[in-house]
């Protein structure tokens, strides 16, 4: 809701943007081949992807604003329901860990029926780990009122890179 | 009646009325601001935000130690330099995160500085990792180096952490105490709400039991109300019925007719059968009654102006001919409307009562002539006229000879008879302007006015010989009469009629005596 009034601050957000592309000059680059994500779980082996696999992969295209950025952002990523799929995962819900060793489970029935995606890009670029990346679980937030409750904001989990099918 | 007088509970319901006109206009207004107070409160509330969320701030101290414990390890060789190299990527990730959160606004000045001469110290930092000397000797002083200067900025770190923290709990105690304002004045809009719901609930119960007790006493007097109309109606419709029998009986002729359109409210057998009247007769008025409208208009006028007639002889128009009536009107108002009942004695039969005892009074009832009175009566006057012209008048008088004989020979009836033939014979002979008169049993005589002697002569001899000529008719046979006559002509000595009747009957006298059948005078 206050992303779609322009405040003051949505311009500090974008002066924001713009110094942290710059500080990803200074910071690490994106390294597509570098392996970003390992699945794993009872019912499959692990399986790891680098994000030029995943962007390989069907993408689906969100358009919403999250907690952590002002006004909506466009995402970009791989449907988990399809990452899933293709693996052959079974379970009820995941473990999602991030880089920073943020962890939160995610049943696989709100999967199924919001289905969220694992997104690489946001604005069409990849995500340094600086600016949350390398992925971010996007739900649709603006699109579903009951998506914006703070479980399903505290389940976009960013600088993912382990998942635990269980 | 035991209500207050109603003036009273008027103004009483009037500053009732507007005292709950101004208290539904404050209700309406408070309940309005309630409900945008709460409104603005749901909206505020529709998205959760990051605003409480200190975790931020502590994972940033975390992301802090972690990229000294990264280092630590590195100078160790337990892991290797990208690790230490992500680690200062995930503490800047938490600055970025701090400045979304604008984290700045609950710092200190002097934190913030140190805080952003921190965040300018990472990307000199970021540099110098990606540059690491390939001598691993040179690279472990390196890291050291950054540690050590990582070391400088850990306090003001966790003052930051301590700032944020203490001023995020002010925020939020502030946020509380809001909400609690919030919901302190919805409870108080509520609770006026409810009160005057319930005032407003009382108020009606209290209109209601009035409403209800005013709608049985109401009740109670339509009841009785009803009961007296009924019984009232009752009354007069007995009444009525019992005016309409009198009037329908009365033998005189009554109608009832509406001014406004001539409207025919009443009229009894009488009178609607007299002049042909029925229920849809209409148009009707006094003046449509009578046979010649134009010669009453007197009359009608009288009526207009003193409302009333009374006994008043006019004609009116009968179904069977014109007939002579009285009249009584009286303008009176029905239904509160002007209406004039109208009373009509049908006058024909008495005026022909009248007539014929006058007849009766001055006719002979055998011959249809003039009896006695009636001659005697007429003949004066004839005389005076007579006399003051210096015209001349004559008498005649007559009588049937040996009338006893007729009477006593062949009856009372060839008697009768007789005297019917001779008034017949007299009313041939003498002219109209003549007076002729029985003046009692067999005698007869006849004035005749601008007549003298003579020609009274010559008028006795045709009497004397039409009379020779009656011829009685009788079951047995036949019977002749004759009759006698003596003459006189008033002379300007006769001091009245007396006179002349003496003459007349002394030349009447001398004709009997002189063998009848014959015609005496005496001058």
């Amino acid at each position: 809701m206050t992303s779609l009034s322009p405040r003051p601050w949505s311009w500090i957000a974008l002066c924001i943007a713009l110094s942290s592309s710059s500080a990803w000059a200074v910071g690490l680059p994106v390294n597509l081949d570098a392996p970003v994500l390992s699945i794993s779980g009872p019912s499959t082996k692990t399986h790891t992807f680098t994000l030029h696999q995943l962007a390989a992969l069907p993408a689906r295209q969100i358009t919403t604003s999250t907690q952590w950025h002002s006004g909506p952002q466009q995402w970009e990523g791989v449907p988990i329901k399809a990452l899933l799929a293709g693996i052959d995962a079974t379970g009820n819900s995941l473990h999602v860990s991030a880089l920073n060793d943020y962890a939160v489970d995610i049943r696989i029935a709100d999967i199924r029926k919001y289905d969220p995606i694992l997104a690489y890009k946001v604005n069409g670029h990849y995500m340094p780990v600086r600016d949350k990346g390398p992925l971010v679980v996007i739900y649709p937030y603006d699109s579903l009122p009951t998506l914006n409750v703070q479980y399903y904001h505290n389940q976009s989990v960013w600088q993912v890179n382990r998942i635990r099918v269980q | 009646m035991k209500t207050a007088p109603p003036s009273r509970w008027r103004s009483r319901s009037l500053w009732f009325s507007a005292l709950l006109c101004v208290f539904a206009v404050a209700m309406t207004s408070l309940s309005f601001s309630a409900l945008r107070l709460a409104e603005s409160q749901a909206s505020r509330l529709a998205i959760p935000t990051l605003k409480n969320n200190i975790w931020v701030v502590s994972q940033l101290q975390l992301e802090t130690l972690r990229f000294r414990q990264a280092m630590d390890d590195y100078l160790l060789d337990r892991q290797p330099a990208d690790t230490v190299r992500l680690r200062l990527e995930l503490l800047a990730s938490r600055f970025e995160v701090l400045k979304e959160y604008d984290a700045d606004q609950h710092m200190s000045a002097e934190t913030r500085q140190q805080m952003a001469a921190l965040r300018t110290q990472l990307d000199d930092w970021s540099q110098r990792l990606a540059r690491l000397s390939p001598n691993p000797a040179q690279a472990r002083r390196q890291v050291q180096a950054i540690e050590a200067e990582l070391d400088s900025h850990l306090d003001a770190v966790h003052q930051m952490t301590l700032e944020v923290h203490l001023d995020m709990t002010q925020v939020v105690d502030n946020d509380r105490i809001g909400t609690k304002t919030t919901f302190t004045t919805l409870a108080k809009a509520l609770s006026g709400l409810g009160i005057s719901v319930l005032t407003m609930l009382l108020f009606l119960m209290a209109l209601l039991a009035r409403t209800r007790r005013l709608s049985r006493h109401l009740a109670g007097l339509n009841d009785t109300l009803e009961a007296q109309v009924e019984q009232r109606t009752r009354a007069l419709l007995d009444s009525e019925e019992q005016l309409r029998l009198i009037l329908a009986a009365s033998p005189i002729g009554v109608a009832l007719i509406r001014d406004r359109d001539g409207r025919l409210l009443f009229a009894n057998h009488q009178l609607a059968e007299r002049l042909g009247l029925n229920d849809a007769t209409d148009g009707l008025s006094l003046t449509a009654l009578l046979a010649r409208p134009d010669l009453y208009l007197e009359l009608y006028r009288r009526y207009r102006r003193e409302h009333e007639l009374r006994d008043c002889e006019v004609v009116l128009r009968g179904q069977q001919g014109d007939f002579p009536s009285l009249i009584t009107a009286q303008s009176l108002a029905i239904n509160g409307e002007a209406a004039s009942l109208i009373w009509v004695y049908d006058n024909s039969r008495r005026q022909q009562l009248e007539d014929e005892l006058r007849r009766l009074a001055t006719t002979d009832a055998l011959t249809e002539l003039h009896n006695r009175r009636a001659f005697l009566a007429e003949a004066e006057p004839l005389l005076q006229r007579a006399r003051q012209q210096g015209r001349p008048v004559s008498l005649i008088m007559l009588d049937i000879d040996h009338f006893k004989q007729i009477n006593d020979s062949y009856g009372h009836p060839a008697g009768d008879q007789a005297l019917r033939r001779l008034a017949d014979a007299l009313r041939e002979v003498l002219r109209a302007s003549d007076i002729c008169g029985r003046l009692g049993g067999e005698e007869f005589a006849a004035l005749l006015p601008g007549t003298a002697l003579p020609d009274a002569m010559r008028i006795a001899e045709r009497l004397r010989q039409r009379a020779a000529a009656i011829d009685v008719v009788l079951p047995s046979g036949h019977a002749a009469m004759t009759i006698s006559l003596g003459v006189a002509e008033l002379k300007p000595s006769d001091l009245d009629l007396a006179a002349l009747f003496a003459r007349a009957d002394q030349a009447l006298y001398d004709a009997k005596h002189q063998g009848r059948n014959r015609i005496r005078s005496l001058n």
